[in-house]
């Protein structure tokens, strides 16, 4: 499960969200806008892992479909 | 008012005018569906994971190559997917490749694990490469041949791993008795692990790849074969992880590769790749 965490900066209000694992440190602290000040939490919400593609072969032509020589 | 921005790593490509809106470092792929309204197209960094090291029943391993690295503008979509970093394990066999990121149309791939062996894995391009022989960039740069520097550099046997923006990691060392050197994994932006050293003299292992942000991980050093781990490589958001033992250090979260574990240590995992969007 990952959680979505949203941050205002406290400097210039920059409006930032990171998406992360709960156990995972935040990658930017410091307000990436103005350089000044630290990004303060505001809201989390938790965010579902979507299941990966599988990849699967394509069907068997059938013989009605192959190329006529 | 003097802004310190440059301090900050995430700055390193930012288009002008464009703010760093989203950081995603949750592996698999999760959903973004709250772009705002009227945003069609975002610039994206993407990073895979860092590849594992390898370990050896005798003598070294060699070092888990970087994720790759790419950078472009494309259009929004509703998932991402972030790669994780190989896992490292204590059986002799090659350490699992880095998984691969996208967002939209940027892709990068993992790094390489090392080897079956003392060779370390090549670094990642737009995929993920498996062996010594690195990967086409995202732009365009041509993939690298063992011991090549390159966008991304190629993996080593014999040698540290070549310099790049994505680098290899460092092969370990097979001989088993004197003092001996495991290799450091190649400098660059993000870096391969070091190469593992197991010997019943001293043996040290190889560093991880220095960073152009971040330091790559020392080797461990020690009398015997319970010593020579091989260094952690750097990784586009921290440091690698120091070796302990004969085990391999990790590699920084944001594609670092693992390094190389000796003599039936376990070896270091990759770190985790990050997408980062800016709009």
């Amino acid at each position: 499960m990952a959680i979505k965490y949203e941050y205002n900066s406290t400097c210039c209000s920059h409006y930032y969200i990171e998406t992360r694992n709960a156990e995972d440190a935040q990658v930017v602290t410091k307000c990436n806008v103005c350089g000044q000040g630290e990004y303060a939490e505001i809201n989390r919400t938790e965010i579902e892992t979507i299941a990966e593609p599988v990849y699967q072969a394509p069907a068997e032509a059938e013989s009605e479909d192959l190329p006529v020589e | 008012m003097s802004a310190t921005i440059y301090s900050n790593s995430s700055f390193t490509d930012t288009p002008y005018g464009l703010k760093l809106q989203r950081t995603i470092t949750a592996t698999g792929t999760t959903s973004i569906t709250d772009i705002p309204a009227g945003i069609q197209r975002v610039y994206a960094i993407v990073i895979g994971g860092g590849g594992a090291g390898s370990t050896t029943t005798t003598g070294g391993g060699g070092g888990g190559g970087a994720g790759g690295y790419s950078a472009g503008w494309t259009y929004i979509s509703n998932s991402v997917t972030v790669g994780a970093g190989g896992i490292g394990t204590s059986t002799s066999a090659a350490g699992a490749n880095g998984g691969s990121s996208i967002y939209g149309m940027v892709m990068a791939g993992g790094g390489s694990g090392g080897l079956n062996s003392q060779n370390s894995g090549a670094g990642g391009g737009a995929t993920t490469p498996t062996g010594l022989v690195s990967t086409i960039s995202y732009t365009g740069a041509p993939a690298a041949s063992q011991s090549i520097i390159g966008y991304a550099s190629g993996g080593a046997s014999g040698a540290a791993g070549p310099a790049g923006v994505v680098t290899g990691g460092g092969s370990g060392v097979t001989t088993i008795t004197g003092t001996q050197t495991g290799f450091a994994g190649g400098r660059g932006l993000i870096c391969g692990g070091g190469g593992a050293a197991g010997t019943s003299g001293v043996g040290t292992g190889g560093a991880g790849g220095t960073g152009d942000f971040y330091a790559g991980g020392t080797g461990s050093s020690g009398t015997g074969t319970s010593f020579g781990g091989g260094g952690g490589g750097a990784g586009y958001t921290s440091a690698g992880s120091n070796a302990s033992a004969n085990n391999g250090g990790n590699g920084g979260s944001g594609g670092g590769g693992g390094g190389g574990a000796s003599t039936g240590g376990t070896a270091g995992s990759g770190g985790n790749g990050v997408v980062y969007l800016y709009y």
